[in-house]
C-alpha cells in the first residue's frame, strides 16, 4: 500500500492505495501513528483507490477504530469500491464505522 | 460401482510453487496464481476475484501463524499492535522461521478448482477456532474462507489446507 496526507481544514484525509493487506503492516501503523496529531478531531481515509484488502487489512482498519476512540478523533471510510466494498459489506462495518460513498 | 468425484482436480496439468516465507510476505502469489490459471481455464472476474480472496487468506495464515509462528493475540488491541508488527519483522529476518516453505497448488477438473497451500510450521486444531465477532481484529481470514469457498478440508495437523471452488 501507498499513501498519501491531506489536511483540509480541519479534517486530516488519507487517501491509501494498492493492496492493503498484512504485508502491510509497517505501512499501516504509520497512518495509526498520525491519529494523536490529528489537531481537527477528523480523519478521513479514503478507500477508493485501495484495489484489493484481505483480513489483516479489516484488522487494521478496526484498530484504527479503536486508536480514534482513545484520540476522540472521528473516523471515516471513504469511497470503496469493488472487492473493498464487498468485504467491508461481509465484516458487516457499516454497523462499525461511518461509511460513505 | 465405484463414483466418479467431478470436482478431483488433476494435479498432473495444475501449478505448483514453493518460495520461503519472506518471498510469500513480500509477493501477491494469489493474484499472481489465479491470473495463471485464469490464462488456462475459463474463469470470469467474479469467480477469480473469490478465489484469489481465499487464497490470500489462506497463505496470510501458512506464513504469519504457520511459518512465523507469529499469534493474531497481538494484534487485538491499539497498544499490543506495535509489538505484533516487531515481532513480524524479527521473525522475517530470522533464518530459523524465515527459510521455512509455503507450497501452493492449484489444479483443475471441467467443473471445480481446488487449490492447496502447505506450511512448515507446527500445525493447529482448526475446530479449535473460536467463531468470529464483526469487531475482532484478526482470527477472521479462516472464517471468511469457510464462507467463500465451496468445501474446505484440512489435513496433515491443520498444517495443509485445501479449498474447494466450483467453475
Amino acid at each position: 500500500m501507498e499513501y498519501s496526507l491531506h489536511e483540509n481544514g480541519q479534517v486530516m484525509e488519507v487517501a491509501i492505495s494498492g493492496r492493503l493487506t498484512f504485508a502491510d503492516h509497517g505501512s499501516f501503523r504509520e497512518v495509526v501513528s498520525r491519529l494523536s496529531s490529528c489537531s481537527g478531531g477528523e480523519m478521513v481515509l479514503d478507500l477508493s483507490r485501495v484495489e484489493f484488502i484481505d483480513s489483516a487489512g479489516l484488522g487494521m482498519l478496526l484498530l484504527a477504530r479503536e486508536g480514534a476512540e482513545n484520540d476522540r478523533v472521528k473516523l471515516t471510510l471513504r469511497g470503496a469500491q469493488g472487492q473493498v466494498k464487498r468485504m467491508l459489506d461481509v465484516a458487516r462495518f457499516d454497523s462499525l464505522f461511518i461509511l460513505e460513498d | 460401482m465405484a463414483s466418479h468425484d467431478r470436482s478431483a482436480a488433476n494435479w498432473d496439468e495444475g501449478l505448483s510453487l514453493s518460495v520461503n516465507s519472506p518471498t510469500a510476505y513480500e509477493s501477491d502469489l494469489a493474484r499472481q496464481l489465479c491470473q495463471a490459471v485464469a490464462t488456462r481455464i475459463t474463469l470470469d472476474d467474479g469467480k477469480r476475484m473469490v478465489m484469489e480472496t481465499a487464497l490470500h487468506e489462506a497463505i496470510a495464515n501458512a506464513v504469519q501463524h504457520g511459518n512465523l509462528e507469529v499469534g493474531s493475540l497481538l494484534r487485538q488491541n491499539f497498544e499490543d499492535y506495535f509489538a505484533y508488527c516487531a515481532q513480524l519483522e524479527s521473525r522475517l529476518a530470522d533464518p530459523r522461521y524465515a527459510n521455512r516453505r509455503v507450497h501452493v497448488q492449484a489444479g483443475w477438473s471441467d467443473s471445480h478448482v481446488t487449490f492447496r497451500v502447505r506450511d512448515e510450521g507446527p500445525g493447529f486444531n482448526p475446530k479449535a477456532v473460536p467463531p468470529h465477532r464483526p469487531d475482532r481484529k484478526s482470527g477472521r481470514g479462516l472464517t471468511l474462507i469457510l464462507e467463500i469457498a465451496d468445501r474446505v478440508e484440512f489435513s496433515e495437523n491443520g498444517r495443509c489446507i485445501t479449498m474447494v471452488f466450483r467453475r
